[in-house]
């Protein structure tokens, strides 16, 4: 008994050239297999075999074709291919849309960059001012000490107060001065203005923050002229 | 001047095929009945291209149909010739007349 079924590779070849289409598919390989069947009748399997491949080879380059644009205008009363084919099918179309009308896309795309990206923007300054906790341990915990004066504006006060206030305070765990401050540094490239912070010895401490590399000051250092971290 | 459809060679040969086999008209009767009026081997694949150009064209229409054992029980996608295909067949046999009016074959070569 001979095998009457057409090569598998060339079947195989022309089922991927095919457009995404069960019907189209049916058609197609149904065709291939009726005339592989009745050629091998005639003339056997070998010659039945050979025009299967002929055919495989001559129809590539059509079929590629056709998977490529087939899909702009629906087909009628023929089966669908089902949810993905439908959706595979929306792809090339829009593919394709895209490329013809390339100002109308370069329109929709900074639209959508656009709108897709200032909400991020805003959402991300939300993030970092409003919503994420600050890098301290005890966020909820920290309070910032202000002096009241007279006319009712809140000023900072000085470090001689500060030393007082810490050591007479018995309601937060403890105090931690800071002040801004411009610094000149001074570098071989020349000297450049830096905005830079004055801290009291425990304000790391305090507020729970761990250097990622080296030490930080001591405690000590607000007590000590000139000690600094190497 | 109106643009008027016009069918190309493969179009035609499709078309009058399609108008010979009558109701028996898918892939594998249509491309045997090219092969055997022109001589020429057509591919499955072209075949199929351009009965997909003619159904956009509105030329034909196409349903898939009965399996049968020969064909891995697979169904065939029947073919039938719409009145606008019929129609676009005879201008363009209207149009070659025309073309060859006051002329024939055997004039044409030296």
């Amino acid at each position: 008994m001979t095998d009457r079924r057409p090569p598998r590779a060339a079947e195989w070849l022309v089922e991927r050239s095919l457009p995404i289409d069960t019907a189209e598919r049916e058609a197609v390989l149904g065709d291939l297999a009726e005339e592989h069947f009745e050629i091998a009748q005639r003339g056997g399997t070998v010659a039945a075999d050979m025009w299967y491949w002929r055919q495989t080879i001559a129809s590539l380059v059509p079929n590629l074709r056709r998977r490529v644009t087939r899909g702009t205008l629906p087909r009628q009363d023929t089966e669908t291919g089902g949810v993905m084919d439908s959706v595979l099918q929306d792809i090339r179309y829009g593919w394709r849309m895209m490329r013809r009308r390339p100002l109308t896309t370069a329109v929709a795309l900074a639209s959508l960059i656009l709108g897709v990206s200032l909400p991020a923007v805003v959402f991300s300054l939300l993030n970092a001012v409003v919503l994420r906790p600050l890098p301290v341990d005890n966020p909820d915990a920290l309070a910032v000490l202000l002096e009241q004066r007279q006319d009712g504006t809140n000023h900072n006060f000085s470090y001689p107060d500060f030393v007082d206030y810490r050591a007479a305070q018995r309601t937060l765990a403890d105090l931690a001065a800071y002040s801004r401050i411009d610094i000149t540094v001074r570098q071989p490239a020349g000297s450049q203005i830096v905005s830079g912070e004055l801290v009291s010895g425990n304000y790391f401490k305090t507020l729970g923050v761990r250097m990622r590399f080296g030490r930080a000051i001591a405690e000590a250092a607000g007590c000590v002229s000139g000690d600094l971290p190497p | 001047m109106a643009r008027v459809d016009t069918l190309g060679e493969f179009e035609q040969s499709v078309l009058l095929a399609i108008a010979h086999l009558q109701d028996d008209a898918y892939g594998v009767t249509i491309r045997r009945e090219i092969e055997a009026r022109t001589g020429r081997p057509i591919a499955v694949g072209a075949l199929y291209t351009a009965l997909d150009r003619l159904e956009r064209k509105g030329h034909i229409r196409s349903a898939a149909s009965d399996p049968t054992p020969q064909r891995g029980g697979r169904s065939k996608r029947h073919v039938t010739l719409l009145p606008a295909g019929a129609a676009a067949l005879e201008r363009s046999h209207d149009l070659m007349q025309r073309m060859w009016a006051g002329l024939k074959p055997g004039m044409l070569r030296r």
